[in-house]
C-alpha cells in the first residue's frame, strides 16, 4: 500500500531529491549532510498507517506538522546490531553493542513546502504510548 | 590511518543501464587492498555482481541497476584485527580504517562510513547503496547503507545480499531467534504489535494476511506450528519447497509470529522467498523505466572489418543476381515477341523490341 503525492513522488521520472546522511550513537543522532541528488523518487509509504506498526520510519513534514512523505526504514535506533556468527545453520544473530556508531542515508523528494525531516520509532509493546519522534532536522542546512 | 592511508586509483562501471538518475546505483568500494592487489578486488566485486544477478528476483531485474566499482588503494593490506577478540592484534594503515572486533564482537567488521560516503559521492553522486569489500581472510561484516564485508567466509555474498535486503528493501529477519536458538531464554512468544515489515506477521487470518494472494487454497493457515515454544522449531518442512503459507517462528521469536516460507534469504541465507521477491521487484520497478538491455558493448576492430567485408560481398552478389535476372527477363521477352511475329506471318527476326 503506497500513498503518492502528485508530481513529487511515485513518478518514475527523475527529479530533485535530498539525501540526508545521519549518524546514530545510542541516543545521540546527528545530521551530517544534506546533498541534492537528481534521481527517481521512491513512492511514499502509506502515511495514515505508519504508527499502527512497530519499527522505524522517516517523515517529511510541513511546518504545521502535516506529513508530506513517509518511508519505513529498517534501522533500529538502539544499541543492538546484527552480526555474523560464523556458525553453520545460525550464520547471523543479534547482540547488544553499546556505543557503536551507525550511519543512515535516506533520500526524500524535494517538496517546496517541506520544513523538516523527523525520525520516528514505535516499540513492539502494544501497551506503549505510540510512535515517538526521536530526531528532527530542518530540510535546509 | 585515514585520508593519508590511501587514494582513489580509478573507477569502473561494471553494469551500465544508462543514466544514473534513472537507475538504482550500487557502488562497490575496496578497502585494505594495496595497489598491486586491486586485481583481487576487481575479481571479488565481479563475483558479487555475478552472484547477485543469479539470485532471483535480481536475475530478472538487472536492468534496474547500475553497478560501479571504485578502486581505492591502501597503504597496507588487510584490516585491524584486535587481539581482544581473538585476532592477531594487527593494526593496518588503510583508507577507511577497517577493523574487526567493533563493540567487542569478533566478526563485527566496520569501516569509517562517512569517509567511504565522501569517496562514493565524489564518483557517483546518485548512489543508493554502498558495499565495501575488505581485503581480509577473516570472516566478518556489517549492514546498513554502507554495508561491509570481507571475503573470508564462504557465505559473504549471501550475507551482503541479506543486509541489502534490510537496508534497501525494508525486509525483516525471518529467523526465529535473537542471539541463538540455544542461547535465548526470553524469545518464546511474541506478544507485541504487528511489525511494519512485508515479510513477517502476527496475523493468522487467511483473508487479511499481507501475502494472502500468494497462498494456495489447499495450504493450511497457519502452515506449521512450533510444538515447543521454549525452543526453535526443528521440524522438517512438511510441504514442498517454495510453498507459501504461514510458518511459525520469525523475527527473533519461536512462536506467535510467522514467516511466509520455510526458508528464505532473510532466514537462513538461501534464496529469497516469494514475498521477499515480490517486495524487491516492486521496489525496483521504478528504476526499470526506459531501460534497454543488453547495453552496447564495443566490438573488436577485426570483427567489425570481417562483418563489413561479408556484408559488402553479399551486396555485390545481390547486384549481380539482379543484373542477370533483368537480362534473362529481356531475352525471354524477345523470344516470345519473335514467336508471336512468326505466327502472325512477320518473318523478320531482326525486328526490334
Amino acid at each position: 500500500m503506497t500513498h503518492r503525492i502528485s508530481g513529487q513522488t511515485g513518478s518514475n521520472a527523475a527529479g530533485y531529491l535530498s539525501r540526508f546522511v545521519i549518524t546514530c550513537r545510542g541516543s545521540i543522532i546527528d545530521l551530517i549532510s544534506i546533498k541534492q541528488v537528481i534521481a527517481v523518487a521512491p513512492p511514499s509509504d502509506n502515511i495514515g498507517e505508519a504508527d499502527k506498526f512497530c519499527g522505524s520510519w522517516i517523515e517529511l513534514r510541513r511546518n504545521d506538522g502535516k506529513i508530506l512523505y513517509l518511508k519505513r526504514i529498517h534501522d533500529l535506533f538502539d544499541d543492538t546490531i546484527e552480526v555474523i556468527t560464523g556458525s553453520q545453520g545460525e550464520e547471523l544473530s543479534w547482540v547488544t553493542a553499546p556505543g557503536l556508531e551507525r550511519t543512515i542515508a535516506v533520500m526524500v523528494p524535494q517538496i517546496p513546502e517541506a520544513d523538516h525531516l523527523a525520525i520516528m520509532t514505535r516499540g513492539q509493546d502494544a501497551k506503549d504510548k505510540g510512535a515517538l519522534e526521536i530526531a528532527r532536522f530542518p530540510v535546509k542546512m | 590511518m585515514g585520508l593519508s592511508d590511501g587514494i582513489v586509483e580509478g573507477s569502473s562501471l561494471l553494469v551500465d543501464h544508462g543514466s544514473p538518475s534513472r537507475r538504482f546505483n550500487l557502488v562497490i568500494v575496496s578497502e585494505g587492498y594495496q595497489t598491486s592487489e586491486l586485481g583481487s578486488f576487481a575479481d571479488a566485486a565481479q563475483q558479487f555482481v555475478d552472484f547477485l544477478f543469479s539470485t532471483p528476483p535480481f536475475d530478472k531485474i538487472q536492468c534496474a541497476f547500475n553497478i560501479y566499482r571504485i578502486d581505492v588503494s591502501s597503504t597496507e593490506s588487510g584490516a585491524d584485527d584486535p587481539s581482544a577478540c581473538g585476532g592477531d592484534g594487527s593494526v593496518k594503515a588503510t583508507r577507511f580504517d577497517a577493523s574487526f572486533c567493533n563493540g567487542g564482537i569478533r566478526r563485527l567488521l566496520c569501516v569509517d562510513s562517512l569517509a567511504a560516503i565522501d569517496v562514493v559521492e565524489s564518483v557517483v553522486p546518485e548512489w543508493h547503496q554502498v558495499l565495501v569489500i575488505v581485503n581480509s581472510s577473516v570472516y566478518g561484516g556489517s549492514g546498513g547503507n554502507v554495508a561491509v564485508t570481507s571475503t573470508g567466509g564462504s557465505s559473504w555474498k549471501q550475507v551482503a545480499i541479506h543486509e541489502i535486503g534490510h537496508s534497501v528493501f525494508g525486509l525483516a529477519d525471518e529467523y526465529p531467534y535473537w542471539a541463538g536458538c540455544s542461547i535465548d531464554t526470553s524469545r518464546n512468544n511474541y506478544t507485541g504489535l504487528e511489525p511494519g515489515y512485508p515479510n513477517v506477521t502476527i496475523n493468522t487470518d487467511r483473508d487479511s494476511l499481507k501475502w494472502k494472494d500468494l497462498i494456495d487454497p489447499a495450504t493450511p493457515v497457519p502452515t506449521t506450528i512450533n510444538p515447543d515454544c521454549s525452543k526453535c522449531d526443528t521440524q522438517a518442512n512438511p510441504y514442498p519447497s517454495g510453498t507459501v503459507g504461514l510458518y511459525e517462528g520469525a523475527r527473533y521469536y519461536h512462536c506467535g509470529i510467522y514467516r511466509p516460507e520455510y526458508t528464505c534469504m532473510m532466514k537462513d541465507l538461501t534464496g529469497f522467498c516469494s514475498v521477499c521477491r515480490r517486495r524487491i521487484s516492486e521496489t525496483m520497478s521504478i528504476y526499470l523505466e526506459k531501460c534497454y538491455a543488453p547495453v552496447f558493448r564495443p566490438v573488436p576492430v577485426w570483427l567489425a572489418l570481417i562483418v563489413i567485408i561479408i556484408l559488402a560481398f553479399i551486396v555485390v552478389i545481390l547486384c549481380l543476381i539482379s543484373l542477370f535476372s533483368e537480362k534473362i527477363k529481356c531475352l525471354k521477352k524477345r523470344i516470345i515477341f519473335i514467336i508471336r511475329n512468326c505466327i502472325a506471318g512477320n518473318n523478320d527476326p531482326c525486328i526490334s523490341l
